[in-house]
């Protein structure tokens, strides 16, 4: 294996991944997505409920369930092909290179064990260290997250949402990975401590030198946080570069939307858009661009042909037919009412 | 702390259900119709004998004060004397009772171990074919009347293939007797027991571990590279486990109906047998024994399972 | 339920395959019961000169004791079990249903007296009970029905119970109250139907249990003895079962499967009724 150049850590080429359905239809969940994370890099994936983030997500964790398979693609975790692990390097891989931020809103802990313990375990799996030493190696990630050590001995259901979003915290940087998936880490969370919560994450990722793959459906949390932004509509890439590229000169009609529906510090105040429409059925054979049905720009060809990738600066890529359009600008959804 | 003033809140309205249930069954039986003092008497007594009887044992007193005679006597242990047999109460039980509860406590662990390892076999292939046959099996199984289940088993491996003995809790012969005896006799019994309470837990247990497959931790320890063995056994099946107890815990009262059944089929000298005959010779004080110790039993063993289901889930709120 | 509610309730049903067959099983059995005078078998009650025949073309089922044919007995025992156990259990849900409800809905005092009563029930021997009252006061079949009844309502109660307390706070709750209806019509015109759905599962469950424990009583020779009844059946076959097995093993036979189909339609319709539950 060539020693790793300009340190690209995780590199996503062309995935698709399916779920094969009850009906015997195939989901196209993830069809056709590219992106790469470099060391310290932190790449926000940003997109709808339904548009295939959380399963890229999952998919790179290797969490897939059985109904899922993995039409094309690759993944490189410093060059290798993480596809082809056996259930053994699976489980060497995750936690130890890759581990996961999940939701807040999801019951991540087992209610029956206390947190430190659960925290333990998974380090003792992984170090095959004594009790005492992964005790404190948890007792130095609490207070590394910011929790009282005297938490440890709490049963999940004893600590606020807050507190319990920080174990998770914790249980990520457990076996010092390089890469760090935040799965919507706030959602759910009160927006003071959601606020907070993000802030120590994005900290905690920059002082010990890790990368992060953020999910999210917030713009606002996005631009906040990472430097680097993917934006997903229908299981597809629609833009993908740099924060303040994308930001400055979003080039996709979804991207408008999005940075239009969310308010922002600062840009002038005005209504919040809607965008008319719901997402894509990925079951259903689709032509075209995926967002068509909902883009104010939309012509015919954009029914009919699938979208070409189009680089605009360096980084920045968007697909849509119209990305280089000085017009796209002027690009306008119906406000929100009341 | 508040576990303890939780549990000893539980203990005192046990102790009530006992005094209840004493109440009630008092009150059936001098409801009855039927002189309980011609049954004392026995046989063809005459008028006053009968009368002479009724005012030896208080017949004539208002029912409640019969009543509280008759508790504040149980309260210091005294049960009275049965009319059949002539010894106390107490005695008698005290002699029947181990075997009711050797039979009973043997089914439902029997009941409980093998009805979860069912549920996590169903669960663990759910919607397959291995999981409709265990589901199939199980309807039937709690669908089954417990005395026919034990006549067919004594038919098969008594009669027919001489395996196992037939009757009794213990053999003839003196130099036959042991621990081994015994369990070769428990055999038959704890069986055609056990298979009601078998289908049972399978059922739940299956729904319950079903469940806790679809809970989000799981995803979170398979992530975190444990075995899917690991993952299923430390944190599905342990959280499983909380409805399966609280099933066992409803399973009492059922158990000692199949109980009286299954004494009464394989002769089994225990308490169920001992009661259903004394109901049918109108042998009140040790009908009324029999009843109030059969009481205490279940809500102690309720109790425990009330206790062990504290144990296991932290997140009891006790009111 | 609205017009629309119960047709599609109807059709969920009928996707529960096992459901449905023990549905048919259980009407099966009903039919028979019900048309037992004129099936072409023979009279339960006549003595034969075969007494101890085994099962053969003649008798189906073989002959009892007297000679009498087993297998027109064990039919005619449909009767006593499925009048024993729908009765029973529809009594037990009646009760269920009024104590229930005005014990969820009243609250206070009343829900407290009553809760109290249900919790003794529910953790009584209630088997060790029935033989008590059974054999005290008399084994007709409808006193069996009422006794039965009588003691198991206490379940009802409390699923009833948990019910209303859900749905007492529901809006239409709180618009029938304003619109000037009185506690009794609210409860049982709206709360009561609305709630009622997981006592109907229950009941349908508690309608085998009955069977088995009016079986159990028969067995125990409890029951009433002027009616044929699966449990005496075997009872009158357990001294000579070594011998001549199908005397007791057929009425038995017949418990099970008139049990289990009325389970697994009882399955079924808990599954529908509650769409929550994993596994099927």
């Amino acid at each position: 294996m060539a020693p790793y150049e300009n340190h690209t850590l995780l590199e996503v080429q062309d995935l698709r991944m399916y779920y094969r359905l009850v009906s015997g239809a195939v989901l196209k969940a993830v069809d056709g997505v590219t992106f790469s994370i470099k060391r310290g890099d932190k790449l926000g994936l940003i997109g709808e409920s339904g548009c295939g983030k959380t399963s890229l997500a999952m998919t790179l964790m290797g969490l897939l369930p059985k109904n899922a398979f993995i039409w094309g693609g690759n993944i490189l975790y410093e060059g290798e092909e993480v596809l082809r692990f056996s259930p053994k390097q699976w489980r060497e891989f995750r936690w130890e290179k890759v581990s996961m931020v999940f939701q807040s809103a999801m019951n991540a802990l087992d209610p029956v064990y206390r947190v430190g313990k659960q925290l333990s375990d998974v380090y003792r799996l992984h170090c095959k260290c004594s009790q005492e030493d992964a005790m404190r190696h948890v007792e130095s990630l609490f207070k590394l997250t910011g929790l009282p050590v005297s938490r440890i001995r709490c049963y999940p259901h004893q600590l606020s949402g807050g507190m319990k979003q920080r174990v998770i915290i914790a249980m990520s940087l457990l076996c010092n990975p390089s890469l760090i998936i935040a799965d919507e880490p706030t959602t759910g969370l009160d927006v003071i401590i959601q606020d907070q919560i993000m802030r120590e994450i994005v900290f905690l990722i920059d002082q010990l030198g890790l990368s992060m793959l953020l999910v999210s459906h917030d713009v606002s949390v996005v631009t906040e946080a990472c430097n680097r932004i993917l934006v997903m509509y229908g299981g597809k890439a629609a833009e993908y570069g740099g924060i303040a590229d994308v930001f400055d000169h979003p080039s996709h009609p979804y991207t408008i939307g999005l940075l239009e529906a969310f308010p922002n510090i600062r840009r002038p105040i005005k209504g919040l858009a809607a965008l008319p429409g719901t997402p894509p059925n990925l079951a259903e054979d689709l032509n075209g661009c995926r967002f068509a049905p909902r883009c104010p720009r939309k012509e015919a060809l954009c029914e009919s042909e699938d979208p070409p990738e189009v680089v605009l600066y360096g980084n920045h890529v968007a697909f849509c037919h119209f990305a280089q359009d000085p017009e796209m600008k002027n690009v306008k959804y119906g406000e929100l009412n009341g | 702390m508040e576990r303890l003033a939780y549990l000893i809140r539980r203990v005192l309205e046990m102790f009530l259900v006992v005094l209840a249930v004493a109440i009630l069954n008092f009150t059936l039986i001098h409801l009855a119709p039927g002189d309980v003092a011609v049954y004392m008497a026995g046989g063809e007594a005459g008028p006053e004998y009968i009368s002479s009887i009724r005012h030896e044992y208080g017949l004539d007193l208002p029912l409640h004060i019969q009543l509280g005679k008759y508790m504040s006597r149980v309260f210091h242990g005294d049960f009275g004397h049965s009319f059949t047999r002539g010894t106390p109460v107490v005695e008698i039980i005290i002699d029947r009772l181990p075997a009711t509860l050797l039979l009973m406590g043997s089914s439902l662990i029997l009941g409980a171990v093998l009805g979860t390892l069912g549920g996590a076999l169903a669960a663990r292939y759910l919607g397959s074919k291995i999981d409709y046959l265990i589901s199939g099996l199980c309807v039937a199984a709690y669908s089954t009347p417990v005395f026919w289940l034990g006549l067919i088993l004594i038919y098969v491996f008594s009669v027919h293939l001489n395996w196992l003995p037939s009757s009794g809790m213990m053999s003839f012969l003196e130099e036959q007797r042991g621990i081994a005896d015994i369990s070769r006799h428990m055999v038959l019994p704890v069986l055609s027991l056990t298979v009601y309470f078998i289908g049972q837990n399978i059922k739940v247990a299956r729904a319950s571990i079903a469940e806790a497959m679809q809970d989000d931790y799981i995803t979170t320890f398979r992530a975190v590279g444990f075995k899917e063995r690991t993952v299923f056994l430390k944190h599905a099946l342990r959280n499983a486990l909380l409805p399966i107890v609280s099933m066992t815990g409803l399973q009492f009262t059922q158990l000692t109906a199949g109980a009286v059944l299954t004494e009464t089929v394989f002769s089994w000298p225990g308490m169920g047998q001992l009661v259903f005959q004394a109901v049918l010779a109108r042998d009140y004080p040790l009908i009324m024994g029999g009843y109030i110790l059969m009481s205490i039993v279940v809500v102690i063993f309720t109790l425990l399972v009330d206790f062990v289901y504290v144990l296991l889930d932290p997140r009891i709120e006790l009111k | 339920m609205s017009i629309r509610l119960k047709g599609r309730f109807f059709r969920e049903l009928k996707r529960q395959k096992m459901s449905m067959i023990g549905f048919s099983v259980v009407c099966l059995f009903f039919l028979i019961a019900a048309s037992l005078q004129f099936l072409p078998i023979p009279d339960p009650f006549a003595l034969s000169l075969l007494p101890f025949h085994p099962p053969s073309t003649e008798h189906y089922m073989g002959t009892d004791n007297l000679g009498r044919d087993i297998f027109s007995r064990v039919l005619w025992g449909t009767r006593a079990s499925l009048m024993v156990g729908i009765l029973s259990a529809g009594l037990s849900a009646v009760i269920g249903i009024i104590v229930g409800g005005i014990a969820g809905y009243y609250g206070g005092w009343v829900d407290d007296l009553l809760s109290r009563i249900i919790d003794v029930f529910l953790v009584m021997p209630i088997f060790f009970l029935l033989i008590l009252i059974v054999s005290l006061f008399g084994s007709h079949i409808y006193f069996v029905i009422l006794a039965i009844g009588m003691v198991t309502w206490p379940r009802n109660a409390r699923i009833m119970r948990a019910q209303t307390l859900t749905l007492k706070k529901r809006a239409y709750v709180t618009a029938a109250i304003g619109s000037g209806a009185s506690n009794l019509r609210v409860l049982f015109l709206h709360v009561v139907p609305n709630g009622v759905s997981p006592v109907i599962a229950h009941t349908v469950i508690l309608i085998g249990q009955a069977v088995l424990v009016e079986a159990g009583l028969s067995f125990l020779g409890l029951g009433d003895p002027n009616v044929i009844s699966w449990g005496q059946l075997i009872r009158s076959g357990q001294q000579s079962f070594a011998t001549a097995w199908w005397i007791s093993f057929f009425p038995g036979l017949m418990l099970l499967v008139m049990v289990s189909a009325i389970n697994f339609f009882g399955d079924g319709l808990t599954v529908v009724l509650n769409p929550r539950m994993i596994g099927r």
